[in-house]
């Protein structure tokens, strides 16, 4: 049944929401008299990410676990996509650098810049990747990531696939 | 059915659905093209299992809600919206961990964007009154914490001098806004601009965590302001952008609703 088509028995305007009044003051308001289950888990899942986001500054362990999350080193593969969710838009200070054996044409022997947020995104972007594989393998690459004194590096080794088709990635070292 | 016959919580989940099928409709040819190079260079890691490096799954994940979001756009139903939200979101979900798509914060705008359409299509549908009271707040308790989650990470040194976004942005992106100037200003001039853009997120990126305790409408408006700002300074931002909006609208559309009439 279209939605328009209830609008008799579901009226198109709000209990709450009265004009100058707070939504928290609504919110608040609407689930003391009668709770709605589907809004309060919503807000608990966001107050949930939320309390990790506000323990970065605070906590050395939830910095290094949320260094350690942009270059996929230390997390169990279920906790991370767990974290996942998480809100983490041009994070942290993160640096990559590029070594590769020898230069040719228009690959350098060493790159470096910035990364935005996740910094494995250097070499699972689809054009990083191409781009690694169009230049001489096997490739460097230096990931450190850097928040408020924490610092977490890692090196990948990027090697042609096997029977030359794509890249196979082994990390290095972590620090 | 027209738009201003739909009642309020339809009118929200439209806006903030169009929101994100326009995003979709805007990246579906960049999808294409990763999927294509997700088959033809696979990457062979460490971390990701065989099923999340799966062109097919991409792919899946990717183009799967068009067969929702197409039906409910043009005539939403009750059903509709269920099914549509919970595509959405899981789709969301699995493109938030795939290993060609899992670093494109568009995922979890979408996803929790999802989660909030969900709730529109389920408990809001079940009881609209109370829906018009719940729906503001949890509009901008997202927008707020998708905030959040990008102002504590840049509280460092780096971000209030600018350095990234100066390498980032400032001295090599091709966009017009920094092609220009390039050309108008000169180097020193530049890292200072750099710098006080970089501060100016900072603050703003902050100052928008709080939006979560302002009235709805101007919340709307602030964070329409913000995030039209965002896709200025980067047009390829828009993938985040837009559905930002699309809350932020869906949360005035939601506020906007006029008290029903007073029943005996």
């Amino acid at each position: 049944m279209p939605v328009a088509e209830r609008r008799a028995a579901a009226p198109s305007s709000g209990a709450g929401s009265a004009r100058g009044r707070l939504p928290i003051v609504d919110f608040i308001a609407a689930n003391a008299e009668k709770p709605d289950r589907a809004a309060l888990f919503l807000l608990s899942a966001v107050l949930f990410f939320a309390c990790f986001i506000l323990l970065l500054p605070l906590s050395e362990t939830v910095r290094r676990a949320g260094l350690r999350r942009f270059q996929l080193t230390g997390w169990p593969l279920a906790a991370w996509m767990l974290f996942q969710p998480a809100p983490s838009m041009y994070n942290f200070e993160n640096r990559w650098e590029v070594v590769r054996t020898h230069a040719d044409g228009a690959c350098p022997r060493t790159t470096n810049g910035f990364v935005n947020h996740h910094v494995y995104n250097r070499i699972a972007l689809f054009n990083c990747r191409v781009r690694f594989r169009q230049c001489p393998l096997p490739a460097w690459v230096h990931f450190r990531s850097a928040y408020r004194g924490t610092v977490v590096e890692t090196t990948y080794r990027l090697d042609s696939g096997p029977d030359q088709h794509g890249i196979t990635v082994t990390p290095v070292t972590e620090r | 059915m027209t738009w201003k016959d739909a009642p309020p919580i339809t009118r929200a989940f439209l806006a903030l659905t169009g929101s994100i099928f326009a995003v979709r409709v805007a990246l579906a040819r960049q999808y294409l093209l990763t999927t294509g190079i997700q088959a033809s260079v696979p990457l062979h890691d460490h971390f990701f299992p065989w099923v999340l490096r799966e062109p097919s799954l991409l792919a899946a994940a990717y183009f799967a809600p068009f067969c929702s979001e197409l039906p409910v756009l043009l005539r939403p139903s009750q059903r509709r919206m269920r099914r549509h939200a919970i595509m959405v979101t899981l789709c969301a979900g699995i493109l938030l961990v795939h290993q060609a798509s899992y670093f494109f914060a568009t995922w979890v705008v979408v996803f929790w964007a999802g989660l909030f359409l969900m709730w529109m299509a389920g408990s809001a549908l079940d009881e609209p009154q109370r829906a018009c009271s719940n729906g503001p707040l949890l509009a901008q308790a997202l927008i707020s914490f998708w905030f959040l989650g990008g102002a504590v990470g840049k509280w460092t040194a780096a971000y209030w001098a600018g350095e990234p976004f100066y390498d980032l942005f400032f001295a090599h992106h091709p966009y017009v806004v920094y092609a220009l100037l390039r050309v108008w200003v000169d180097a020193g001039a530049l890292r200072a601009i750099a710098t006080w853009v970089s501060r100016s997120v900072v603050v703003i990126e902050t100052a928008m965590v709080f939006t979560v305790f302002l009235p709805a409408r101007t919340a709307s408006a602030i964070t329409i302001v913000v995030a039209l700002g965002m896709w200025l300074s980067a047009g390829d931002l828009f993938d985040v952008v837009w559905p930002i909006i699309g809350t932020a609208l869906a949360g005035r559309i939601l506020s906007g609703a006029t008290p029903p009439p007073a029943t005996p």
